[in-house]
């Protein structure tokens, strides 16, 4: 699988721009993984953004420093930021089981991570931000979590799966961002922050080393070159 | 006729997904192989295709409970 890797910090706007140009383009030059580092941005579902009170929750997600983006997957809303990899896998197949894509996504994932010395499993994390079936987890708390889109033509699938990964302790400023934008559109849904962790802090203290974001990017990036076979 | 069929093998039990918006609304003519519907499932949401070209009928509005084999929609 080819690899497009950006390690400085980018705008989630621009980047999920030229993703859905890659996804318009399939089969094009998948199969792709992007790797990116994203600025701050609060990524919302097209559904929340139709909601009455958008415009206010958004308005005042900016003032806090959170651009507000609108993505077409499934899900909740996911704060993105510093200290985190989106990681964004582009293909065909003729195989159209939404969970094999998640599976196969999730177990090269799981096995990239575990190139890092941390063992996760993918549950679902009822209550953190954006959960669902195959959120990845460490003890119980929400590390990564993904979405799909996908288009059936003429009897392939076009598959854009997508997962964000929270890595240095800088990220967990992000999640509370999620709770704080239902609260502001006065929606019931749960995104509590005591659910998640990130990479850092799911290692022991004497496992400790800088470098934990690019060492996690490089064993992504060897996970997908060689071993997830779409 | 043609249906608009949700795949059988989109996923693999008997959870429901939703109509998320159909692109086009009842009634208008739509070109084969253009998206029509989106529809979500587990975090997935799918876009399907028209099948053939012609008139749209929609069977399952935006916002209603689908099953995988369903038909949502016809070509006339």
């Amino acid at each position: 699988m080819r690899i497009d890797r950006h390690d400085a910090a980018c705008a989630a706007g621009e980047q999920l721009r030229i993703e859905q140009e890659i996804f318009d383009a399939l089969p094009g030059s998948a199969p792709l993984l992007r790797l990116w580092q994203p600025l701050p941005a609060l990524i919302v579902t097209l559904a929340e953004a139709n909601q009455p009170n958008f415009a206010v929750a958004a308005a005042r997600a900016a003032d806090r420093g959170v651009a507000v983006e609108v993505r077409r997957s499934g899900g909740g809303a996911v704060c993105l930021g510093y200290g985190m990899w989106v990681i964004s896998c582009f293909y065909t197949s003729v195989q159209h089981d939404i969970d094999w894509s998640y599976r196969q996504f999730a177990d090269a994932l799981i096995g990239a991570i575990a190139r890092v010395g941390i063992t996760l499993t993918d549950e679902r994390v009822a209550g953190a931000y954006c959960d669902g079936k195959f959120d990845l987890a460490w003890r119980g708390l929400k590390v990564s979590g993904m979405a799909q889109r996908r288009r059936w033509r003429d009897g392939e699938s076009h598959i854009w799966v997508h997962a964000v990964l929270a890595v240095e302790q800088e990220s967990l400023r992000y999640p509370s961002e999620v709770a704080r934008f239902y609260a502001d559109l006065g929606s019931s849904r749960i995104a509590d922050p005591a659910n998640t962790t990130c990479l850092w802090d799911c290692m022991p203290n004497d496992a400790r080393e800088p470098g934990l974001l690019r060492r996690c990017g490089d064993a992504i990036a060897t996970a997908f070159e060689t071993g997830l076979d779409p | 006729m043609t249906d608009i069929r949700i795949p059988n093998d989109l996923w693999d039990d008997d959870r429901e997904g939703v109509i998320v918006s159909w692109i086009y609304k009842d009634g208008a003519v739509v070109e084969s192989g253009k998206v029509v519907v989106e529809l979500m499932v587990e975090k997935a949401q799918m876009e399907l295709s028209a099948p053939a070209s012609g008139r749209l009928t929609i069977l399952a509005a935006a916002d209603a409970i689908v099953n995988r084999g369903q038909v949502i929609g016809r070509i006339e």
